[in-house]
């Protein structure tokens, strides 16, 4: 049976014959819809061995989780290259097919072998997807590499460190070597401290590079973590640290693009505590939130693409050219926005209940009040420059179909799921014994909301203001420079002198005749 | 069968007759190295066949007084490593070489000739006659292009080398005193009488002169000069063959004369593990300072040869087996890499890393290929160099190596670093006007079937790994080699 993640390797290849244009269209099309297909009737507990060098490995594995998440993958897919195809060209598309090939390996892989080689293909594919798309992101691309390559061979040395403890590749909770495999997971779904790449990223990529690393980079840590941290208790704390600290700062960033960044790392931080709570419940929250959050965030970068085409820059005072000039993206902005505040009735607010009902700790729940509240004013932020603040830029060009395609079917989906969030539920068999639409869910869901609009108008001063950029400090590049120097320094005893060499030599000959003889 | 006495025997024919043939008839003279080129692929092919069981053969059949030979599979392997790359680097050669042509063509045959020879041999002389056959004639090659750079590569390589060579034929005669034979197997089983101090310091001198050859740190410095201005199609042989018929020689007299017990009493394997690791840790900081491509690939070289030193030196059966599709899967990547960084010299004379800037516009497949075979070196899925690292850094862990296992992975790392700056420098556009001469099919082909064998040995590690697997058998167990040896 041919596996999702398998038909996109295979797309890429068919894109290595020159294409024409539209058969590059009707290519993608059909691979993206069949990657649909296939994963919407993959049957939980079907799985794959195949035999490589001495192990036998599992590298296809359904079972509830991952279908769910396999699927938003392919269905983001589907709208991230619907939206994207008209801009990329032939290569780029070739290495999103990779990537989105590779990420959907990831989810359904059954063992850490695999898992390891499908995480490292999709750090190559998205490095060379920026590092390829534009002469701006040469330097990003490198930082990009270089962090997600490190996060890789962390997760490769836990990888050996578990495989020599227990002898088997198998994806369950983490036995040896957990904080390789923590730091590994928290590159990749940008933690704080560990997160400098994704703001660097992010922003500085075309946009529809930023759309489809979104969907996917960091959705990938949060899957594997559910896999293989689950239940760590104080995991949440930290989770809920990373999402305050994403919260300062996106309220300081001037780009809207930087701020989408930040408040990516405040949703991890709600799948992370949905996560560390390690019950059922807390997990399937976490899942449906990563699904919720696929559907906002995606639909907020593509309306942010959608300025960034038409005005050419992403500015807060761009923005305003949505409302009456932008129909359809003004309508997706608000359903995405109504659904990351969480307001009932949007579909932010199912995955929000499901982790605030599994939290048994006040200190957690207070937490997430104040991240959902956080949310809000950020988000307010965004909403006042598109709607409410009068703005006289002028839309140059309009953006093509294919980009508003590719929104309104997202946006489609967010209603759906508010609306009914039992289609989640139902579509993968995962119930959750929890009555969304009941008073006490209802007022839960829709206070910080209700808070956040007073508070807004109240210090919009502080809000709206533009803020200075602050001190900077990357330790990352400190040891970069560290290992720059030393290098250096080396290099200048190289100073091709015969004589210092054979000194070296007679040095090396003599230790070596002392090792062996004393 | 004659045909592993051919192996030798050919390269050195057709060097003959190159030479002959610059004098009288010049139009024979690429059908002439095509053809022994290729009939050598087809010998080449024939021997590894019969590499096992192992095969014994006396020249002359003068038993065990003459000279034998033997292939077992650990010879096997490099005449595989000789027939993968031999014949793409004579048809690059073909066109790429323009002065000194015969010269550069009669030394390339003479120094796989003596290449074959050392892997072939059961004997300590001729193992040293072959070994100085191969580096008298490489730095031959070195000093081939006659530039200031070329030979003062060249004066240290043959100051070095001769160094080298020296402790080398000390030990050798040492031992001749000491036992009475040059046969490895006899060798051998004296060795059992004698002290082990005296067994000891024979040992440092095997290794100290080896060393020098294979170019371990500190003893690395000729090397990237003998790269920087040399041939590079000669790089790509003097990288997958010189350098690693040093390692199989050190190793040969290791395993078989010392035995496996000696070595890891007398404390070597622990030293070669740490001395692997300080090697790649120290060559990768400076492999990133270099701006010369040749002389970063030679720094990438010394690199990756401490990790096959680590595969080899952990003295398990996993380890041998990492070690050698290591050995293997350099010579294809940085093959690959010396022969891309050869068209682009050739296109454009670009020697510099900044030289190499939009090159990927002009070249989109050369330069796919340039990034498999740095992807696959730094060690990263799903191309061969991740596989063998993953069985290098498996046996180390197995064995309680567990500081060198985890350097391996920061040395990836840190190759990165410097592969990649390389990569974003080939797709960083650049507006200058670039005029290039298309490199033709006899160019690219050679390159692209190399680089392909990265991929191919990465997803079918199995093809390589079902002759590599027997590698371990001989090595671990020297009896078995010996019983072989004496009894055929």
């Amino acid at each position: 049976m041919i596996t999702p993640g398998f038909l996109y390797f295979i797309g890429a290849i068919l894109l290595l014959f020159p294409v024409y244009e539209k058969l590059k269209y009707m290519l993608s099309f059909l691979v993206t819809v069949a990657a649909i297909i296939i994963t919407l009737h993959l049957i939980p507990g079907y799985s794959v061995q195949l035999d490589f060098l001495t192990f036998t490995l599992v590298p296809f594995k359904v079972d509830n989780i991952n279908k769910l998440t396999g699927l938003i993958f392919a269905v983001g897919g589907l709208a991230a290259v619907i939206y994207s195809i008209s801009m990329c060209s032939l290569s780029h598309l070739r290495l999103i097919f990779v990537f989105i090939g590779s990420a959907l390996t990831a989810v359904f892989s059954g063992d850490l072998f695999t898992l390891y080689v499908a995480w490292e293909l999709m750090t190559i594919s998205s490095s060379f997807l920026i590092i390829m798309t534009s002469d701006v992101t040469k330097k990003t691309g490198y930082y990009y590499f270089l962090m997600h390559v490190a996060g890789g061979l962390s997760l490769l040395w836990g990888i050996f460190l578990q495989y020599s403890a227990t002898g088997n590749f198998s994806l369950n909770n983490i036995e040896v070597g957990i904080p390789f495999f923590m730091i590994a997971i928290a590159i990749k779904l940008a933690f704080v401290g560990f997160h400098t790449w994704l703001p660097l990223a992010y922003s500085k990529a075309p946009f529809y590079v930023a759309v489809i690393l979104s969907i996917y980079t960091t959705k990938v840590g949060v899957y594997v973590m559910s896999r293989l941290l689950s239940g760590i208790n104080s995991l949440a704390y930290a989770g809920l640290i990373s999402a305050l600290f994403g919260i300062a700062m996106s309220l300081k960033q001037k780009r809207v693009l930087k701020l989408l960044c930040y408040s990516i790392i405040i949703q991890v931080g709600f799948m992370i505590i949905g996560i560390s709570i390690g019950t059922t419940e807390g997990i399937t929250g976490a899942i449906f939130h990563l699904v919720n959050h696929i559907l906002y965030k995606t639909v907020l970068f593509m309306v942010v693409g959608v300025v960034i085409y038409t005005t050419g820059k992403d500015s807060f005072e761009n923005l305003g050219i949505m409302g009456r000039k932008l129909p359809i993206t003004s309508i997706a902005t608000f359903v995405a926005f109504m659904g990351i505040a969480g307001v009932p009735f949007f579909n932010g607010y199912m995955s929000k209940s499901i982790i605030k009902e599994a939290i048994q700790d006040p200190i957690l729940t207070l937490g997430l009040n104040v991240m959902s509240f956080g949310t809000c004013i950020i988000f307010l932020k965004f909403i006042y420059y598109a709607f409410f603040k009068n703005s006289d830029r002028k839309v140059d060009k309009k953006p093509p179909v294919s980009m508003q395609l590719g929104i309104g079917f997202l946006t489609v989906l967010m209603l759906l799921v508010g609306i009914h969030p039992f289609f989640l539920e139902n579509l993968t068999n995962m119930h959750v014994d929890l009555h969304y639409f009941d008073k006490k869910h209802l007022l839960s869901g829709i206070q910080p909301f209700l808070w956040s609009i007073p508070i807004f108008i109240l210090f919009k001063k502080y809000i709206v203001k533009n803020y200075e950029r602050f001190l900077y400090f990357d330790i990352y590049l400190n040891m970069a420079k560290l290992f720059m120097t030393t290098g250096y320094h080396l290099s200048n005893y190289h100073d091709g002198k015969l004589n210092k060499y054979l000194l070296w030599a007679t040095s090396t000959l003599i230790i070596l005749l002392l090792l062996f003889m004393f | 069968m004659e045909a592993a006495v051919w192996v030798i025997i050919l390269p050195l024919l057709t060097a003959f007759f190159i030479g002959i043939s610059k004098v009288y008839v010049k139009k024979i003279f690429v059908p002439l190295v095509i053809s022994s080129a290729i009939i050598y692929l087809y010998l080449l092919i024939l021997v590894i066949n019969n590499s096992y069981p192992p095969n014994v053969y006396s020249v002359g059949a003068w038993r065990l007084i003459g000279i034998n030979l033997m292939v077992d599979p650990f010879s096997g392997l490099f005449l595989l490593i000789i027939a993968l790359l031999f014949l793409p680097v004579i048809i690059f050669s073909v066109k790429y070489i323009k002065s000194y042509k015969h010269e550069y063509f009669i030394f390339t045959y003479i120094m796989t000739a003596g290449i074959a020879g050392m892997v072939l041999t059961a004997d300590l002389f001729n193992l040293y006659v072959f070994l100085e056959v191969s580096s008298l004639s490489s730095c031959a090659l070195v000093a081939l292009k006659k530039t200031n750079k070329g030979l003062e590569g060249a004066y240290k390589y043959l100051v070095m080398s001769t160094l080298g060579s020296f402790f080398i034929l000390l030990a050798t005669i040492l031992t001749y005193y000491l036992t009475g034979t040059l046969n490895i197997a006899e060798i051998s089983l004296e060795f059992n009488e004698i002290p082990f101090k005296i067994k000891s310091a024979l040992m440092a001198f095997f290794v100290f002169g080896y060393v020098l050859k294979i170019g371990l740190i500190p003893l690395h410095f000729w090397l990237p000069d003998t790269y920087e201005d040399s041939p590079i199609p000669y790089n790509v042989l003097s990288s997958g063959l010189v350098m690693k018929s040093a390692v199989y020689a050190l190793i040969k007299v290791l395993y078989i004369i010392f035995g496996i017990d000696f070595l890891d009493k007398s404390g070597l394997l622990q030293i070669g593990v740490f001395w692997g690791v300080i090697t790649f840790i120290v060559a990768h900081l400076l492999a990133f300072q270099q701006s010369n491509l040749s002389r970063l690939l030679a720094y990438s070289s010394i690199a990756q040869i401490a990790y096959i030193m680590i595969g080899l030196f952990v003295g398990t059966e996993g380890g041998l087996i990492g070690g050698n599709f290591h050995i293997l899967n350099h010579a294809i990547m940085k093959g690959t890499l010396f022969l891309v960084t050869a068209i682009f010299y050739y296109s454009l004379s670009a020697v510099n890393i900044e030289d190499i800037k939009g090159l990927a516009y002009k070249f989109p497949i050369l330069s796919f290929t340039f990034v498999v075979a740095s992807l696959a070196i730094v060690g990263l899925p799903p191309f061969n160099g991740f596989i063998s690292k993953w069985l290098i850094v498996e046996a180390a862990l197995e064995s309680g190596f567990v500081y060198a296992a985890f350097f391996i992975l920061v040395g990836t790392f840190l190759s990165l670093t410097y592969y990649l700056k390389v990569i974003i420098t080939l797709y960083t556009k650049n507006d200058k006007e670039i005029v290039v001469e298309e490199p033709g099919l006899s160019l690219s082909l050679p390159t692209i079937f190399l680089g392909s064998l990265c991929i191919v040995f990465g997803v079918v590690p199995s093809l390589p790994l079902r002759l590599i697997n027997k590698i371990p058998t001989f090595l671990l167990d020297n009896g078995e080699y010996i019983r072989v040896l004496l009894g055929g």
